[in-house]
């Protein structure tokens, strides 16, 4: 009975984790045109030395086109502190996966948005 | 109809069909910050991916960002060691820019500029304005660390291919000490296949 239990807690528990880890990444992040096979995996940001550093990891499950991508960095209230970002390409062999790192551009960042798209 | 009329008619008809309705060059705006890859030669993009890789690099170091005040920086002109020309004074303007608006570093006048500085203050002590509102001489400040680096590159190619690599180095220096406190590289490769 007590193993049924715990069973339950940990199918409930990873539930959980999966939930908070999609929508997570879904708040962080817009996925513009044809991305194709390029999912956003995972995402976590942290401070540097004061700074907000977000780490995006992104994987290429099959071929797809060339993509690009770039953050936008919010403040407290959802204002804008960084003027747009030029876009980068993003190159992962197939099946490969790449962790792309952004650091914000100042103090004021505090919120961040990732953003894919086809180019 | 005289058949030399009908020839003149006919070439000037086939000469306004031909050229008078032809359209000038199309011109059209374009988002800069847009990928561009017209060719494999160094681009906007190019430019762009360099400065602020560099200066996000640079401000995450433990001198820039646990500094009590913003330290004062100068900035050398990035050497251009690739095959192509360059104009690095982009470069070296945009990671000022970054740098200046992230709040987080002040910049002394470049070397480059220095004889406008001394222009300057020179002028005003000249005996032409009043003394109350001069400028004065030798209350300018220097910097404590500087910026540097150089652009580097190895192209190949063959009739069909053309590989080009772009390798930007940069490196804080302290003036004072001569130690290098931080440096960085950033990589960009590109193809260009006919």
């Amino acid at each position: 009975m007590k193993l049924q239990n715990l069973y339950k807690f940990l199918v409930l528990a990873s539930l959980v984790l999966l939930a908070s880890c999609s929508s997570y990444v879904d708040k962080h992040s817009v996925k513009m045109g044809k991305t194709g096979d390029i999912k956003i995996v995972d995402m976590k940001s942290f401070d540097r030395n004061g700074l907000l550093v977000v780490q995006a990891i992104v994987k290429n499950n099959g071929n797809s086109k060339p993509v690009q991508y770039r953050f936008q960095w919010f403040g407290d209230k959802g204002e804008r502190v960084w003027a747009d970002e030029a876009w980068k390409p993003l190159v992962i062999p197939e099946g490969r996966t790449a962790t792309i790192e952004g650091v914000a551009p100042n103090l004021e960042a505090s919120e961040y948005k990732f953003e894919l798209d086809s180019y | 109809m005289d058949t030399r009329l009908q020839k003149f008619l006919l070439i000037s008809a086939a000469s306004l069909a031909l050229f008078g309705c032809s359209s000038g060059p199309k011109v059209s705006y374009q988002d800069p910050n847009k990928i561009e890859t017209i060719s494999a030669d160094y681009g906007v993009t190019d430019l762009q991916m360099l400065a602020e890789s560099m200066t996000r690099s640079l401000l995450q170091t433990r001198v820039i960002m646990n500094s009590p005040t913003p330290p004062l920086v100068t900035v050398a002109p990035v050497k251009n060691k690739t095959s192509e020309y360059i104009d690095t004074n982009l470069i070296t303007n945009k990671i000022e820019t970054q740098l200046l608006k992230s709040g987080q570093v002040r910049f002394a006048v470049k070397a480059t500029d220095m004889s406008t500085q001394v222009g300057e203050l020179t002028r005003q002590n000249s005996g032409m304005y009043n003394k109350e509102t001069a400028v004065k001489i030798g209350n300018m400040e220097g910097a404590k660390y500087r910026i540097e680096g150089e652009i580097g590159s190895i192209v190949k190619a063959d009739k069909n291919v053309k590989d080009v690599f772009y390798n930007l180095t940069l490196r804080l220096i302290n003036n004072e000490t001569g130690t290098y406190e931080w440096q960085d590289e950033k990589e960009i490769r590109k193809q260009q296949r006919r």
